[in-house]
């Protein structure tokens, strides 16, 4: 996978209650090229869309833009346009923003460069005689945009059908092997725990140690082998109706020892509006109990604060996210719901968030951690066709993670309180 | 104290020993194992245990079926059952530590040697 997914895209997030706007970067060189496009952009109240364009006659200029915090949608690239020398502004455009449509400008006898163009990653391009040609600009842009939008919303339902062939083939090997390793790894603790208690009658001063050294290393495989168990066995999901707050209220009932030990003060901040939904409670709460464990360990027992929330997703921020409209289509639900777990701990720096879901990966040390915890959470969200963001959050810093949820369009209240296995097939 | 005597039947013959030499070696128990399946009704009629540590998962006939077979017995029947297992992980146990299923308990096999130990000193006391 050469893309970051963008399931897990921390830093991609939508910005409320935009303005329908089209920002275009028009990287051309003569003031009159960027007058004729913005007259063939002019197009009044005609279109839902306006269009804001943004002269830049220095490459330079382009590329601190994007390097910028600010958004835009398109670039009109000159190709004649002067970049320092041994710089190809193409290429350097396409490395800088990967997902940003490129039109190029080029003059009309540059039909083969043009074309070459296109090769090398840009979107369409447009010969300079045609640019007063009534709507052609206009059409390039559109079409631009549409077809990257479209790529992008493959590419997250390529990323999400990648991410559960990988998990499905870890979990049926995980338990195979892990039915196969108990039994040698319970004889060993067996004979540990007898020979260990042969230690005030062996004479050899390091035998006491060497006793405990291996004990513990053989606890904690077994510890490993259980967590693959666990991963194997989300297989299987049974759903329930319940709350996500009755759900959060008992993770950190089950954590209490842990969060006083830590000196760790949970903030719970629960949507009394939320609907209930449906969803395997045990496995939710495993997905809680993770997540605050590593906030925990994140933030080393420095008296911090960790903030737990639900709340409904807005329609309007729903609308705005391709990730938040893929959700509520994938899983038929008008109404989307979410989880929040916010640490003060050190984030995740700039380490690919997908890395991070990847089994065994753990920034923890030895002992702290077996490493599977994020990639169970990850399976427990896929399972529940849910999705989940990490983002590194300032001031306070800290890592946030969110999992939203679809809500069923109609509650199922009215059947008994029986488990309904969901096999997977 | 007069010493208990447990039997082991679990197809893993390295696992069945170990625990017989971990519990005898906390001078309570006398030991002893079968390992294969379709002798454990034979093995226990012959040495009469005060318990029985079951293996869940095993060729021919699995945990259940034994004691589908000491449930038939009135004289089996009687005799407390420990089921051992390596399918249950330690996580599922987490609620009070232990699963059960019907009214017999399952302890993972991966628990701590001396969890499992507990467990025989509980069931032979009839507080669990």
């Amino acid at each position: 996978m050469g893309n970051t997914a963008p399931i897990f895209a921390a830093s991609m997030e939508c910005v409320e209650g935009r303005v329908p706007q089209i920002t275009v970067i028009c990287a051309v060189k003569a003031e009159e090229d960027c007058h004729s496009f913005q007259e063939q952009l002019d197009f009044g109240d005609s279109l839902p869309e306006h269009f804001r364009i943004i002269h830049m006659p220095d490459f330079a200029l382009v590329v601190e833009a994007l390097n910028s915090d600010a958004v835009y949608d398109v670039i009109l690239l000159d190709l004649l346009l002067e970049a320092p020398d041994g710089v190809d502004p193409l290429a350097e455009l396409r490395k800088l923003a990967p997902n940003l449509p490129i039109i190029v400008f080029s003059e009309v006898n540059d039909m083969d460069l043009a074309i070459d163009a296109l090769g090398r990653g840009a979107d369409d391009f447009l010969p300079r005689d045609y640019i007063d040609y009534p709507q052609l600009v206009a059409r390039s842009v559109f079409t631009v945009i549409e077809r990257r939008k479209q790529d992008l919303d493959k590419r997250i339902l390529q990323d999400q059908l990648i991410q559960a062939e990988k998990l499905d083939s870890l979990g049926r090997i995980a338990a195979g092997v892990a039915h196969e390793v108990k039994n040698p790894l319970a004889t060993v603790q067996m004979a540990m725990a007898y020979i260990s208690t042969l230690v005030p009658d062996v004479e050899d001063p390091q035998f006491g140690e060497a006793c405990e050294l291996a004990t513990t290393a053989i606890n904690r495989a077994s510890e490993i082998i259980s967590g693959m168990v666990d991963f194997s066995r989300n297989d299987c999901v049974a759903i329930k109706n319940g709350s996500l707050n009755d759900v959060l209220t008992k993770s950190v009932d089950l954590l209490r020892y842990e969060i006083n030990k830590s000196k760790t003060t949970v903030n719970l901040n629960l949507d009394p509006s939320l609907p209930a939904s449906e969803f395997d409670i045990g496995k939710m709460e495993q997905i809680l109990i993770n997540l605050i464990r590593n906030s925990i360990q994140a933030m080393q027992n420095c008296d911090k604060v960790i903030h737990l929330s639900t709340f409904v997703v807005s329609p309007q921020k729903q609308a705005a996210s391709p990730w938040l409209r893929e959700l509520a289509a994938t899983t038929g639900s008008s109404t989307l719901i979410a989880l929040e777990v916010r640490d003060e701990g050190p984030g995740i720096g700039d380490q690919k968030p997908a890395a991070l879901f990847e089994p065994f990966f753990t920034t923890k040390q030895i002992g702290e951690g077996s490493g599977l915890g994020l990639s169970v959470v990850m399976q427990i969200v896929s399972r529940h066709n849910g999705l989940i963001r990490l983002k590194n959050m300032e001031n306070p810093s800290g890592l946030r993670t969110r999992i939203y949820f679809g809500v069923p369009p109609v509650p199922t209240t009215l059947s008994p309180p029986e488990t309904q296995k969901l096999m997977k097939t | 104290m007069n010493k208990k005597s447990i039997l082991i039947i679990d197809d893993e013959a390295s696992f069945a020993r170990m625990t017989k030499i971990f519990l005898e070696g906390k001078g309570d128990y006398n030991v002893s194992y079968e390992t294969e399946s379709m002798k454990a009704v034979e093995t226990t009629r012959s040495t009469n245990p005060d318990l029985i540590l079951l293996d869940l998962v095993m060729p021919e006939l699995d945990g259940g079926d034994v004691l589908a077979r000491f449930n038939e017995d009135p004289a089996l029947k009687s005799i407390p059952v420990l089921f051992i297992t390596s399918m249950v992980s330690q996580d599922d146990t987490s609620e009070d530590s232990l699963v059960q299923s019907g009214d017999n308990i399952m302890i993972p096999k991966t628990s701590p040697p001396e969890f499992v130990h507990q467990c025989i000193q509980d069931k032979l006391a009839g507080v669990i």
